[in-house]
This record gives C-alpha cells, structure tokens and sequence, in this order.
C-alpha cells in the first residue's frame, strides 16, 4: 500500500450512485466551472483532483467471464499534500454545498451537515493506493505556484538586464527584488 | 474536452485482473514503492505530474454501512495527470518501457501487449473512463516547467540570501553564476 | 507480426516520394473535379505518364506527379467502404486541423489564398522541370490535356524556384538532413542520416515510416487505406505555403545582435543550428567550415548526445526540434517514428540584403511525404515546434516557425546565456493541403472505378 510519494499523497474514492441518479450526477458534475473556479479549487493543498463516473465494466472477452455492476460508481481521485485526516476534514469542510450535491447522489451519504459522518464516509469508501509516482513529490502547492511566479519574473528581468553593467544591474536586481 | 485542463490531460483507466495474478501485481507495485530504481525510467518520462495504480478488492465500496456488491474479478485501476496528447503519453509509454508496461497489465484480461503500439492504444482506449470534471491548481504549467520553477526558486533564494551583502561587480559575477546555472529552467 | 525488409516496388512507388528532384523549377495546379467519369479518363492517362521511383539512366529534364485530397477521392467515385477507410487526420484536411498545426491569426485558414485549402481542391498536379521554358511547355501541354477531357476546372496554381546555392528566403542553406529509406538503393545511409545506433552507426529508416505497404519501425504495417490496390506503395503529402518574411527576420537579428556579444551571423546560427552556409553547430561551434560543408559523410554526421545543455547547437534551435536525434532521452527511440522526407521548393524571387520590404511574396512551397500525418507531420509542428515542452523549454516556439505573438522568447545557452526578445511572427501559412499519394497502379484502380 502505498498513498503517498514524498510530500504527494494520493486520496481515492469510490461510492455508488443511488439507482436512477446517474445521469443527473454527470449532467451536475459537467455543469460545474472549470479552472480556478472550480469547486476544488477552495479545497487547500490540491494539485489535481477529478470526479469520473463508472457506469459499468467492460468485458474484454473470453476466457473472461462476463462482470457486471449492480450499482454505477462515482470515483474521486485527489493529488493533494500532506496526511490524509486533515485533507478530509478540508474537503468536506470546504467543498460544503458541492459535497452535498455531488455526493449526494450516493448511497449512504450523511451530508456535510454531519462533518464527522461526512468523513467517515469518504474514509470507508477509500481504496488504497498500490503505487504513486510523481514528477515532484516533495513540493507543496503553495510552494508550486510561488516557484511558477518567481521564474516568470526572473525570466523577464533575465531578458532586460541583457547587456547591463554592473551598476545598473546591482540597481535592477535591488529594484526587482530586493526587500519592499 | 473534459479530461483536459490547460496543458494537464487525464487518463482513468479499469481493467480486470485475471485470478491469481493479484499477488503478483502487488509485488510489483511493493517494489515500484521502495526500489526507485526501478521508476527511473519513469521518471524520466518527464511529463507526468502525478500516476497511480491501486487494486480494486472483489467487494466493492457499500457507501453506507451495508455490505457492498461483489464482483467477479479484482480491476486495476490506473488514474494519471501528463502532458502532451493522449497519444503521445501512449507512445512513450510502449517504446520507453514496454516491460513495465507488460508486467503492470499484463495481468489484465484481454491486453495485447505494449508493442506494436496500435493494439495498445486500443486497448486503453477501449477499458478508459471519460472525465466528468477535473480540476488542476496549475493548468498552464507542465510538469517539466513545475521541476524547473522549483530549480530557478531554489537557486534564485540562494542568490538573494547572499545578495545583500555584496558590491556591484560581486553581484555581477554570482548573477553570471546563477543564469548559467537556471538558463535551462527558465 | 514482424515483417523482414523488402524490397520497394519503386515502378510503383510515385518518383518524388522516395526521391528529391532537384529540378529548379516547380508549377502546382490545383483542380476540381465537376465530372467524375472525365476525371477518371484523366486520371488514366496521368496514369500513364506520372513518374515512378524506378531508377533512371540519365536524369529527365521533367517530372509529373498526381496528388488526390479526400473530397478528390470522394468526387472520383471511390466507395463509402473505402472512404472511411482513411484516417481522420486525412479525411479533415488541414485547414480543419489549424487548432493543432497553430494556425491562427494571419496563419488561420480563413485568410489563407483563394484555392488553397477550401473543400473544391480534388487534385494536385506537380510538374518539376529543369528550366523555366521547359516547365512552361509541359504546363500548356497539361492544361491542354485538361482542357480536352472536360470536366475538370483548374482553381488555382502556385509556382516554386530554387534559389541559387540552394539556399531558403532566410539565407539558409537547405536540404541537407533527409533520412535515407531502408530498401531504396539510391539512399546510402551516412553518417548522421536516418536512426542512430548503439555502435555509434546510423541506419536507413524503415520504409514504412514513408510509403504505405512495408514494415515501420515498429515492424508492423501501417495502417493503410483499403483496398490493397489503392494503398500499397502509397503515402500521405503535406503541402503547405509559408510565405517568409524577410525584412522582419534580418530586422530581428539586427536587433538581437546588439546584445548578442558573437555576433550576427554566430547568433543566425544558434537560431537554426546551421550557419547559413550549413556548416553544423554541433560540430563546428564557432564559426562555418567550408570542407565541412562540402563532404557529405561529414555535414550531417552529429547527433547532439555530447550537448545536452545545448551549450553549441542550442535545444531549441530549428534544426534540433525538427530532429533531436540522440538528444532525445532513450537514445533516439522517439525520434525514429516522427521523420518526414521533405520535398518543398522555395517561390518568389529573392530579396537582396539591405533591401526594404518591397511588397513582393517569398518563402517555401513545404511538402512532406510520411505514413502518418498525424503522428508525424502534425507532432512535430505541434509539439516540437510550436511548442518546447518535450525539450524542458517551457512554451517556447521554434524561432522560425513559431506561431508567435510576440511574447516569446528563445534562449541561447552559454555562460552567460542570451534571450532572443520578442520574437516576432516570421513565417505565414497562406494555405495548404493534406493529400493522398497514391501509387502507379492505384491511380490506374481509380480510373477504372464506377463501372456500374
């Protein structure tokens, strides 16, 4: 079992969808903003997160056997930082009103009402990760986004202190970055 | 497209486990976890920001407090976040390492092998899940350009910390060192 | 299943596929089909007279080729089976295809030149000719031909010329990395030519990666439209016409030079990868070796793997992303399915140095053969060019080709590293096409189709 790399932990999810409801819940998820407003972009510490709905198995052929679902399924799969317990406590805490739309069209779900309830039921629904790569695994979102910055400006002061002597320099580089 | 974000794609992938083959997968996975050697080549692979595998168990998740279905077979699933086309991500992953790629899924039903690349893609294509929302903190960045960030923020904080206590030419010479240092994370 | 090499069919095999003429002088005529039985009696007797790949005795002082777009094959009559047998990447044409290629603002199709690209275009003619006089001739005697068969309406033309030396509108000496393909006996594979080996050797690329019907680098067939007889020994052309803009391209040196402390022509070379007389940077960092130039078994023989960081030919540079070679993580292995054999001629007459912008339009008829457009031509614009990701270059576009917007920068590794800032769009799409090449004998199964 492994649910983390580095810092990089890995939450996933899998509930069934109350029979009937399916449709509704992918007409729901499609219909939410996308980018920073995004309903998982008020949860912290998330890199990516995404909600896929598996509506039945599909059959490869023989020698296999035919496998069905009685239930489809709402999967949720979360990159986020740090341990599990106060990731969960954000999510429902956060998400509020789309945690209860969302999952609400599971079977089971207590509602964000119930915060203890509402992460309970995500924990005993959680499948364990066997193996998590990532590209970084040591660094956490806040420290991602800020890097990002920080290069786009030191990109754009690298191109126009081409050529500059040293004083000037010295007066761009304080300029640009020296303590406000 | 809903698997898409920015330059970030999405691939869900399920496929059943033949019987028997569950100790196995787990030990690969048990030595993809501490023995990173064994993820170089991966890693190399430079364009995924987070992958994961995890088994799927017979008896699937209740959601309230009864007992879930079971099924017939244990599934495999395979989530990642990479950039570039989906077809690209397929391709580097069949020629660069195909025996990961055969030894990963290889206990899956119905996989034609890694190579040639076109039943593989199939194959995949063929056992993915589409995307209802997915959501990335950082669209506009790949995981190339998150790595080098990170470089230039790293190398950029020493230079500051030394920064203050230095004259004009000596500033000169250690921003010199610096670009030389980051020109290719920039 | 593996396939062992085969020998190419090359009676069959259209000449300029598998061959760079090297005839000066270029005309393409872009027609409609209005009657398809007509146009079939003239596909016939283009038939008869296209040139193959066979060898020749002496050089001819001219050469005609037949090309078909999707709606061309759909006008001659082909069947619906046979149709969707094509790819979609084919079958959308390129100017369906812009979001992918980058081409948008003046690039985007809906300013591209009346009878380039648009739904009308069925068929390609090529006539490649020694001279002016002799291209002419053979072009009335086209359109006569055309004229007598009826049913065809010529939409448009465009006319190529090479330059003197060889050279593009840039100042750039052109055509000297073309991979050899496996099994045609005309390609000896050289040094730096085709797919590096572990001994340090190079190898012809297999010839399914360019004509249709023979192992790929896979080892396996490509996918190939049906049936046999319309497939086999076919391929996929792009044709796209990039008008240059020459005055920007030496405003823009002019300017970067100022900081650029190697000086002009170093930084023209750091650009492309080539000085402009083709010596490469990989191997001659500092200034052009006219020897080195001059030798075929040394012009092309690098392969970066001893530059990673790009300190002498930089990463981004044009000619490294067209073919990173060995700089490509795992030795090439990626490299080897994203070749194409360019076949382009350049049009409009030169502009003399220190000459002002004077109104008239230059650049390159670009034409490409590959199995697959989409993984082939397409990756490479997209990824490779109008992208730098899979170099760790973030977005930076190909200074050349770049669908640029003036934001971009390129970047020239050394110590310390210099910036090439804005970069300004050099490079125009006026139009182009995705075309079908087919071969001798399918041009013929064409010809004879509808017989119902």
């Amino acid at each position: 079992m492994s649910d983390s790399a580095g810092q990089a932990s890995a939450l996933t999810v899998l509930a069934p969808i109350e029979p009937g409801r399916e449709e509704a819940l992918r007409s729901h998820l499609q219909s939410l903003p996308s980018g920073s407003e995004s309903p998982l972009a008020s949860v912290p510490a998330t890199h990516f997160a995404r909600w896929v709905i598996v509506g039945q198995l599909v059959y490869q052929g023989p020698p296999q056997r035919h496998d069905e679902l009685d239930f489809a399924y709402l999967l949720f799969t979360s990159n986020f930082d740090g341990p599990l317990e106060p990731y969960l406590e954000a999510l429902c805490e956060k998400l509020g009103e789309t945690a209860d739309v969302v999952w609400g069209h599971c079977r089971g779900w207590p509602g964000t009402g119930d915060q203890a309830g509402a992460e309970e039921y995500l924990r005993r629904n959680r499948i364990a990760t066997s193996l998590f790569v990532s590209g970084y695994p040591q660094a956490k979102l806040g420290e991602v986004l800020a890097a990002l910055e920080l290069r786009e400006r030191v990109t754009a002061f690298a191109i126009r202190a081409q050529g500059l002597g040293s004083e000037a320099l010295a007066r761009a580089w304080q300029r640009e970055f020296g303590d406000a | 497209m809903a698997n898409v974000e920015g330059k970030a794609t999405a691939i869900t992938v399920l496929s059943p486990v033949k019987p028997g083959w569950t100790l196995w997968l787990r030990a690969l996975f048990f030595a993809g976890t501490h023995l990173t050697s064994s993820l170089e080549k991966l890693q190399q692979l430079s364009f995924i920001h987070y992958a994961r595998w995890a088994i799927l168990e017979r008896r699937w998740p209740g959601g309230d407090r009864r007992r879930g279905e079971r099924l017939r077979y244990r599934y495999l699933l395979f989530e990642s976040n990479f950039n570039g086309t989906w077809d690209e991500y397929i391709d580097a992953f069949s020629e660069v390492v195909p025996t990961r790629m055969k030894l990963i899924w290889g206990s899956s039903y119905g996989f034609p092998g890694p190579l040639p690349v076109e039943p593989f893609k199939a194959y995949i294509r063929k056992n993915e899940f589409p995307i209802e929302h997915y959501y990335s903190a950082y669209p506009q960045a790949t995981t190339t350009e998150v790595v080098s960030a990170l470089e230039v923020a790293r190398a950029h904080a020493a230079l500051s910390a030394r920064a203050e206590g230095l004259g004009a030419e000596e500033l000169k010479r250690a921003y010199e060192d610096f670009l030389f240092e980051v020109q290719h994370h920039l | 299943m593996a396939a062992t090499a085969s020998r190419l069919n090359v009676e069959n095999i259209q000449g300029a596929l598998l061959r760079g003429y090297r005839l000066p002088v270029a005309r393409y005529l872009f027609v409609h089909v209005s009657a398809p039985e007509r146009a079939r009696t003239f596909i016939g007797q283009l038939a008869e007279q296209v040139s193959s790949a066979a060898p020749w005795s002496q050089k001819p002082e001219w050469a005609l080729n037949a090309y078909l777009t999707f709606a061309g094959l759909s006008a001659l009559g082909l069947p619906e089976s046979a149709l969707e047998s094509f790819p979609a990447d084919f079958r959308d044409g390129m100017a369906a295809r812009a979001h992918l290629l980058g081409d948008s603002d003046e690039s985007a199709p809906e300013r591209w030149e009346a009878g380039l690209g648009g739904p009308r275009v069925h068929l390609m003619l090529m006539l490649s000719s020694a001279g002016e006089r002799i291209g002419e001739e053979r072009r009335r005697s086209l359109l006569g031909l055309i004229e007598r068969t009826g049913g065809l309406e010529l939409l448009s033309e465009q006319r190529g010329s090479a330059l003197a030396g060889n050279r593009e509108h840039f100042g750039y000496a052109d055509g000297f990395s073309q991979p050899p393909v496996e099994g045609f006996a005309e390609d000896r594979p050289r040094a730096g030519g085709g797919a590096p080996q572990k001994d340090g050797g190079w190898r012809a690329i297999r010839a399914g990666e360019f004509v249709l019907g023979y192992p790929d680098e896979e080892g396996v067939l490509p996918p190939a439209p049906e049936p046999e007889a319309l497939g086999r020994d076919g391929s996929y052309l792009v044709f796209r016409k990039l008008a240059q803009d020459v005055v920007g391209f030496r405003a823009m040196l002019e300017r970067a030079s100022a900081t650029y402390p190697g000086g002009e022509e170093l930084l023209a070379a750091k650009l492309v990868g080539r000085f402009r007389d083709g010596t490469p940077l990989d191997r001659a960092p500092d200034r052009p070796d006219p020897d080195l130039v001059a030798d075929p078994d040394r012009h092309n023989d690098f392969g970066y793997d001893s530059d990673p960081q790009g300190l002498r030919c930089p990463v981004g540079a044009h000619v490294r992303r067209a073919n990173p070679r060995e700089s490509m993580p795992f030795r090439g292995k990626l490299v080897n399915r994203h070749r194409m054999l360019r076949r382009g001629i350049t049009y409009g007459p030169p502009l003399p140095e220190g000459s002002p912008e004077d109104g008239r339009e230059r650049g390159v008829l670009f034409m490409c053969f590959q199995a697959s457009i989409k993984r082939q031509f397409e990756f490479v614009q997209a990824q490779w060019f109008n992208d730098g990701n899979a170099f760790r270059l973030g977005d930076d576009k190909d200074v050349l080709l770049g669908d640029h917007d003036g934001t971009g920068k390129a970047l020239i590794p050394g110590r310390p590293p210099s910036f090439v800032h804005p970069l300004p769009r050099l490079v125009t799409v006026r139009g182009g096409e995705y075309l079908f090449c087919p071969s001798i004998a399918a041009l013929r199964y064409l010809s004879a189709l509808g017989g119902a």
